[in-house]
């Protein structure tokens, strides 16, 4: 459903697979509109300026870069869309430099079908979000 | 409820399959594996309805696990995925047993629907 309340949602990944699959489970929210996906960073960047989304979910390597030098990015040319990313290994270090450079969320992938609606959510009413397992692994850092 | 194993070396893929089942409300994830040698331990205990296998995997790859699911003489369905596509692939999964092929950019728009027909005793093979 695609209205005035609809998050416009960009999916940036390098895995075609699990883009696919996540416009899929986004689909089903009612307040979500994907409006495209981007496998690399040059694409990203072309879709943002063009498309102006929301929420852009990204993986946390953005090829050529990692999500902490992608977000600096696209903060320097002025997007203000929330920025999640996701991952598969939650460094702390990658966590922490991207908040720095101007994400907005960090989730581990295994938990996307629990908890990225409520991210893109709580990141489009900007707040904060780290899923349960990014937020563990964020606090060692912060020991 | 349809009863799904899932075997598939790459980690990112395994999320992605396990995200792309939990959208159905009539499929139940049953185990999940990292080579054809575990994917066949699984089969062997826990009989799921329908195996989604990746074909290159290490130890055990899934035409060989596929010839021994198939030696087991279970109600178990495979399906074989993999980032090939074409006639050739597709007949050599038939080849060794599978009841259906999917090639893995395809899985997001053919994978619940490869895995219901493969379960009413149909076979599925995209090409």
């Amino acid at each position: 459903m695609t209205d005035a309340k609809s998050i416009r949602v960009l999916i940036a990944d390098d895995f075609k697979v699990l883009r696919d699959v996540i416009r899929l489970h986004l689909e089903r929210a009612e307040d979500m509109n994907v409006v495209d996906d981007a496998p690399d960073l040059n694409d990203a960047l072309e879709l943002i300026k063009t498309l102006r989304p929301d929420v852009v979910i990204m993986n946390d390597y953005l090829p050529p870069i990692d999500s902490a030098h992608a977000t600096a990015r696209f903060r320097e040319l002025g997007f203000t869309a929330a920025i999640v990313i996701i991952s598969m290994h939650l460094e702390p270090d990658l966590i922490h430099r991207s908040f720095l450079s101007g994400a907005n969320g960090f989730m581990h992938k295994d938990e996307i079908d629990k908890y990225l609606v409520d991210a893109i959510r709580a990141v489009h009413q900007g707040e904060r979000y780290l899923s349960p397992s990014a937020r563990d692994a964020y606090n060692n850092i912060q020991k | 409820m349809i009863r799904v194993a899932i075997s598939d070396d790459h980690p990112e893929m395994r999320v992605a399959v396990q995200l792309l089942l939990s959208l159905s409300n009539e499929m139940e994830i049953v185990c999940v594996t990292s080579n054809g040698q575990e994917a066949v331990d699984c089969v062997k205990h826990l009989k799921p309805d329908v195996l989604v296998m990746d074909i290159h995997m290490p130890v055990l790859d899934g035409f060989e696990a596929t010839k021994q699911i198939a030696d087991l003489s279970f109600p178990t369905r495979v399906i074989l995925i993999s980032t090939y596509t074409g006639h050739f692939i597709a007949t050599q999964a038939a080849a060794v047993g599978a009841q259906g092929y999917v090639p893995k950019d395809d899985l997001a728009t053919l994978l619940l629907l490869a895995i219901e027909t493969v379960h009413r005793g149909e076979l599925f093979f995209a090409e």
